[in-house]
């Protein structure tokens, strides 16, 4: 999951600008964008390991302090969201559910039972003859 | 059954139902653009099968009426979260606004900046100690003093008006939240009497945007009740509204602002820490305004002591020894000196620039003035750095609450989605409806037509037999 700024970019400078975008993605609720961004985490840590960190960085890393505190903020207010909508994706679950089974068994399209039962009924009329 | 007249019946149900279900669907297309309908969809109920011998036959379908989609958990959340994003949201703009009234100490601004003030009406009396009978330099102790005095105390007036305002906007926010409540218990009342074991639709959303709207403006907790009621309290328990009765906050002023009141219970603090735009505006009014004041107070009153006592304690340009007079107008309390701090001296020659004793040349007292600038003597700290520290707590509170504002507005926005996704309208959704219920209804017209030609034809053979 390489990303062209991550590579060009400063590490601290590269941070900041994960975290901005895992606010974003958090607020959007996008999984698959905030584990892409887990991964370019992953990947700047690689890096970090290696390099040392240097004034600069320290630097950067120590301005993009504001932008955690509000991640931190966000995920915490997720987390409380989450059993809420927890029991909203059970819920359409089981609707989810219901419905397929519903489909299986050709019974709740009006159409399509005013058909089967007419053809029930003729099937009746003509044994009565 | 097994009957052509069963079949027509049978097929008869289901035009109705369709016809039923395409005008839920209408209701839907109709609101899309409506912020507080909530989406439904048709009610399909298979009628009850008849059994002959046994075998069970389909009596087809009934459509009664449409369902509404909404999800009551979900929504309350929502509404809790409202009254956070709300309460940090006007709290913020108070704040903000507070902030405004202060030139941080490192801004090079010199107009209103009590920081440079400060620095220059000791800086003034260090000029003065270079030449401690120079009429000019005097001068400029008593302009240096008028200045800072003038600013801490139009500050402080500044602080006073926006406690003012905040308190006429908390009177104004509670008698929106009064004819809130007072609608939503109309509201209960006509679903209990309507609807008191199902979903109401129309009023249920109604009473859903009531709660929305109160939840903007105030900390409130739901109570379901019996036969599909409601009551709502604050966040304090406190009634608001049970069933079809509102219990109206009343005001009453103490302290120069404004208090409210459930019944006899003095319910303001409760309100600050409750939520909602009130909950915002009382924290500013009732704690951030006061404290900021409270600080105000304290610097204006520690300048204004130690500075009058410094000058008591010389002797002036007259000769006078430790007489020379006041300064600054001498507060007897902490409290109010901000906003009455005055320089009531007026002659530059009762300055008293000389020690106690000591001829009209002397600098002594001076400079004992002047070094008031490097001692702790406002809270354990320089005048300065009481300043500052003013200042940067401020700052650190709005960047705080900024902070808070955002994360709940972040997830005010995720529930909403939520809600959005269950209760709003789906244009796209709705022509998918639409066209599958037109559908169904040609297709059960064509078997209609197919039952009426099968109908004709019996008729025709019974007439045929007749003839025969």
């Amino acid at each position: 999951m390489t990303i062209e700024w991550q590579e060009q970019l400063r590490p601290g400078v590269a941070l900041k600008g994960i975290v901005q975008q895992a606010t974003a993605a958090l607020i959007a609720m996008d999984a698959d964008r905030l584990e892409e961004l887990a991964l370019c985490c992953a990947d700047l840590n690689r890096g970090l390991e290696g390099s040392g960190l240097d004034e600069e960085s320290a630097r950067a890393l120590r301005s993009a302090a504001s932008d955690l505190e509000l991640l931190k903020c966000i995920l915490h207010e997720t987390r409380a969201n989450l059993a809420v909508l927890s029991r909203l994706h059970t819920m359409r679950i089981r609707e989810a559910l219901w419905l397929g089974g519903r489909t299986s068994v050709e019974s709740r399209n009006p159409g399509a039972e005013a058909f089967s039962l007419r053809n029930r009924e003729r099937t009746l009329e003509y044994g009565d003859n | 059954m097994g009957t052509i007249n069963a079949a027509i019946s049978l097929i008869t149900g289901a035009l109705d139902a369709d016809q039923a279900a395409l005008d839920v669907t209408s209701n839907n297309v109709a609101n899309a653009s409506n912020e507080s309908y909530t989406r439904e969809v048709p009610n399909w109920s298979e009628n009850q099968p008849i059994y002959i011998n046994g075998e069970a036959f389909g009596t087809g379908v009934t459509v009664t009426g449409g369902v509404s989609q909404r999800d009551r958990v979900l929504n309350q959340r929502l509404d809790q979260q409202q009254q956070l994003s709300a309460s940090s949201a006007s709290l913020l703009t108070a704040l903000t606004t507070l902030q405004g009234s202060f030139t941080p100490a490192s801004s090079s601004t010199s107009t209103g900046n009590i920081g440079t003030d400060i620095s220059n009406f000791f800086d003034s009396y260090t000029q003065l100690e270079s030449d401690p009978t120079s009429n000019a330099e005097r001068q400029g102790v008593l302009s240096a003093a008028t200045t800072l005095a003038n600013d801490i105390s139009s500050t402080a007036a500044g602080l006073n008006a926006q406690q003012a305002s905040l308190d006429q906007s908390a009177n104004t926010v509670v008698a929106q939240v009064n004819a809130l409540t007072t609608a939503l218990a109309q509201v209960n009342q006509q679903i209990q009497s309507t609807s008191p074991n199902s979903d109401a639709g129309v009023l249920e959303d109604e009473r859903q945007s009531d709660l929305s709207q109160l939840s903007q403006l105030i900390g409130i907790n739901q109570i379901t009740t019996e036969k599909n009621g409601l009551s709502v309290t604050t966040t304090g328990g406190q009634l608001l509204a049970s069933e079809a009765t509102s219990v109206p906050i009343t005001t009453g002023e103490v302290g120069g602002v404004t208090h409210f009141y459930l019944g006899e219970t003095d319910i303001t603090s409760a309100l600050a820490s409750g939520g909602g735009q009130l909950g915002g505006i009382l924290t500013a009014r009732d704690q951030s305004i006061p404290t900021t004041l409270a600080s105000l107070d304290q610097l204006a009153y520690g300048i204004a002591t130690n500075v009058n006592t410094v000058n008591n304690a010389g002797t002036d340009l007259d000769g006078d020894n430790g007489n020379a007079g006041n300064i600054f107008n001498a507060p007897t309390q902490v409290a109010g000196s901000a906003a009455a701090l005055a320089v009531v001296l007026t002659d530059p020659n009762k300055i008293a620039a000389a020690g106690f004793g000591k001829g009209t040349g002397d600098d002594t007292n001076a400079l004992a003035a002047a070094n008031l600038a490097t001692q702790n003597i406002i809270g354990g700290d320089t005048p300065s750095n009481f300043y500052s520290n003013l200042v940067s707590t401020l700052g650190a509170s709005v960047s705080e609450t900024t902070t808070q504002n955002t994360a709940l507005t972040a997830s005010v926005t995720q529930l909403q989605s939520q809600v959005n996704a269950l209760s709003g309208v789906n244009l796209n959704d709705e022509a998918s409806n639409l066209e599958q219920f037109q559908r169904a209804y040609q297709a059960a017209s064509q078997v209609f037509s197919i039952l009426n030609t099968v109908y004709a034809s019996a008729i025709n053979m019974g007439v045929e037999t007749a003839v025969s």
